[in-house]
């Protein structure tokens, strides 16, 4: 075989590897965890709330978003996973969040783990529960 | 045997050697006032008897010690009521010195020996009755009574004048000491011994009777018949010629005066040092003798011979071993003269239970165990690996109302941990010390330490990570 053709055969994979990786593809934005979602905007972002807040919310902004697709937000308290909650986002710009409740057991180191529906890491974030 | 030696001395204190002594002492006096004497004999048999006992003790006849400690009981009063004349006479003495410290080196002088034999042999010729009593190492004061104190120098014609008199002292006894004649007219303590011979008069058993009780040898010459009798150490037997007497006076009083007061004091310090070795033996036999029981958490020491895994836990890592032994020794002893070790020959991660028995604990000697409380311990080996992890702060207390921590950045913000696989596999974020949230109203940066399991260490030499935070205002 010619040295050309190990050449084509190469350019051909990377091509339809790069199409199918391109294929899920979407670009994080923001990820913020807050209080409050007001109009569909993050309000009271913070690393550290009080239980008394009673609800968090993790909101995620995505953007070149090529098709249809899910991403997860995975809720960890100490290592701990406590919620896996799918999301859908939708092409070319979406803005989606999770929301969980949280009572005075809850105080302590969270951290949510944003994944693609493969479990690919995308992002984390971190925060503490306090009184 | 060292080590031993070494704990029961350390624990011997001023008090315990002052305990010894006096003990000693006390042992000491007892033989100086009994020796010779039948209560001296039979304290020598209650001694066999309480060695008896403690044999039986220790060598765990059981039935064997129970009734020998019956048998020392019953003896003690036995010796109490069968000696109460003796011990009345001793504890009767008229100086408190002769029970408590004095030492009697006193006796008739070689010199008046011949005075006296020649004087017992004409009272013998003459048929003239007489009682002469030469004192051995002990006084015969608490075994006598009545008497003239007379005081004066030996000689053959004062001793006959007062025998052949019959002046008030004829029929008593008279003491030969310090080459004097120190008392006459003097009462001996009669002899019960019911197999003497009829002939034996009153003269006899008085003879008989203070050798019985004392080391004193008593001369004793018959009315009716003119014999010449010696008693001693409780038995009386008769002299024929004054050779005989000769030599067992010399015998009884030794070849000079000094010497036999050079070899008294040397006796006595022999006396003495054996007193101390038995009272030390017998302190030593009930203060280390004695065994009780004791309870102690000892943690477990895990050897392992191969380096492909490390320990990850061991539960229960304290074992409670109930051992038994000598009361001082167990008070003395702590945790950390007991090893107690698991050898680990696994080689691969997983949990394994092991069992803990005698061989796997070291005890100092005389110690024994009774139980031992887990007797298995679960030990999980694991493989040793590192794993990068991230950093998070682990904010506590109670947040302003008015404020928000917006932004927190922590350098570094991985760590390399070392640790066992299976325990880092589950863990992947390393927690900081507790940093309290209530007093913070303004942006800052802080220092803090990192809260590792104590199976798990840096890869870096990290003691702190550095927290910057930045903190707004609600709107």
């Amino acid at each position: 075989m010619k040295k050309n053709s190990y050449i084509k055969i190469s350019l051909t994979f990377f091509i339809l590897f790069f199409l199918y990786a391109k294929g899920f593809s979407y670009q994080l934005i923001t990820a913020k965890v807050c209080e409050e979602i007001v109009n569909g905007q993050p309000q009271f972002s913070s690393v550290v709330f009080s239980w008394s807040a009673k609800k968090i919310y993790c909101y995620t902004l995505f953007d070149q978003i090529e098709k249809e697709s899910f991403i997860y937000h995975q809720w960890y308290f100490k290592d701990k996973l406590v919620a896996k909650i799918k999301l859908k986002l939708k092409p070319p710009v979406w803005a989606t969040f999770s929301r969980i409740y949280i009572r005075e057991s809850d105080i302590g180191p969270w951290r949510i783990e944003i994944v693609d529906e493969n479990g690919n890491l995308i992002h984390t974030l971190r925060f503490s529960v306090v009184k | 045997m060292n080590k031993l030696l070494n704990i029961i001395f350390s624990t011997i204190t001023v008090k315990d050697v002052l305990d010894i002594l006096i003990n000693s002492y006390i042992l000491f006096r007892i033989y100086v006032l009994f020796y010779g004497t039948a209560i001296f004999r039979a304290l020598i048999g209650l001694v066999l008897l309480f060695v008896c006992q403690r044999f039986s003790s220790y060598t765990g006849l059981v039935m064997t010690s129970y009734i020998m400690q019956g048998i020392i009981t019953v003896a003690l009063f036995v010796i109490i009521i069968g000696f109460r004349h003796e011990l009345r006479g001793i504890l009767q003495t008229k100086r408190i010195g002769d029970i408590f410290w004095r030492i009697k080196i006193k006796r008739i002088k070689k010199s008046n020996l011949h005075d006296v034999i020649e004087t017992v042999f004409s009272l013998s010729e003459k048929k003239v009755g007489a009682l002469i009593v030469i004192p051995g190492k002990n006084s015969v004061n608490p075994f006598v009574s009545g008497g003239t104190k007379i005081d004066s120098l030996i000689s053959q014609e004062l001793i006959e004048s007062i025998f052949m008199s019959k002046g008030p002292l004829h029929d008593g006894a008279i003491i030969l000491e310090d080459g004097k004649i120190k008392k006459a007219g003097v009462v001996l303590p009669l002899s019960e011994k019911e197999d003497l011979p009829a002939y034996y008069g009153t003269r006899h058993r008085a003879a008989l009777g203070l050798s019985e009780v004392c080391d004193a040898l008593v001369i004793s010459v018959s009315e009716e018949r003119g014999t010449v009798s010696i008693a001693i150490g409780g038995e009386i037997f008769q002299i024929y010629d004054n050779k005989d007497l000769d030599l067992i006076l010399n015998s009884h009083l030794g070849d000079t005066a000094k010497s036999k007061s050079n070899k008294d004091y040397i006796s006595y310090s022999f006396v003495a040092i054996i007193c101390l070795l038995i009272v030390s033996g017998v302190w030593f036999t009930f203060t280390r003798g004695q065994t009780s029981f004791a309870s102690l958490d000892v943690p477990v020491e895990i050897m392992k011979k191969s380096s492909n895994v490390d320990i990850v836990s061991t539960s229960p890592n304290i074992i409670k071993l109930t051992l038994t032994g000598p009361r001082v020794i167990l008070r003395s002893i702590s945790e950390n003269d007991i090893d107690l070790f698991v050898k680990v020959k696994d080689q691969e991660p997983g949990t394994y239970l092991y069992d803990i028995t005698e061989k796997n604990i070291s005890l100092p000697p005389g110690i024994k165990i009774v139980k031992i409380d887990p007797s298995r311990i679960k030990i999980k080996l694991d493989k040793i690996t590192t794993k990068l992890l991230p950093v998070q702060v682990d904010w506590v207390g109670k947040l302003p109302k008015d404020i928000l921590i917006t932004d927190v950045t922590v350098m570094p913000a991985k760590v390399h941990v070392i640790g066992p696989k299976t325990l880092l596999n589950s863990i992947s974020t390393i927690y900081t010390e507790k940093v309290r949230v209530d007093n913070i109203n303004k942006s800052g940066e802080i220092s803090v330490e990192l809260k590792l399991d104590p199976v798990l260490r840096l890869k870096e030499h990290v003691d702190t990570v550095k927290v910057k935070f930045i903190v707004k205002k609600r709107d």
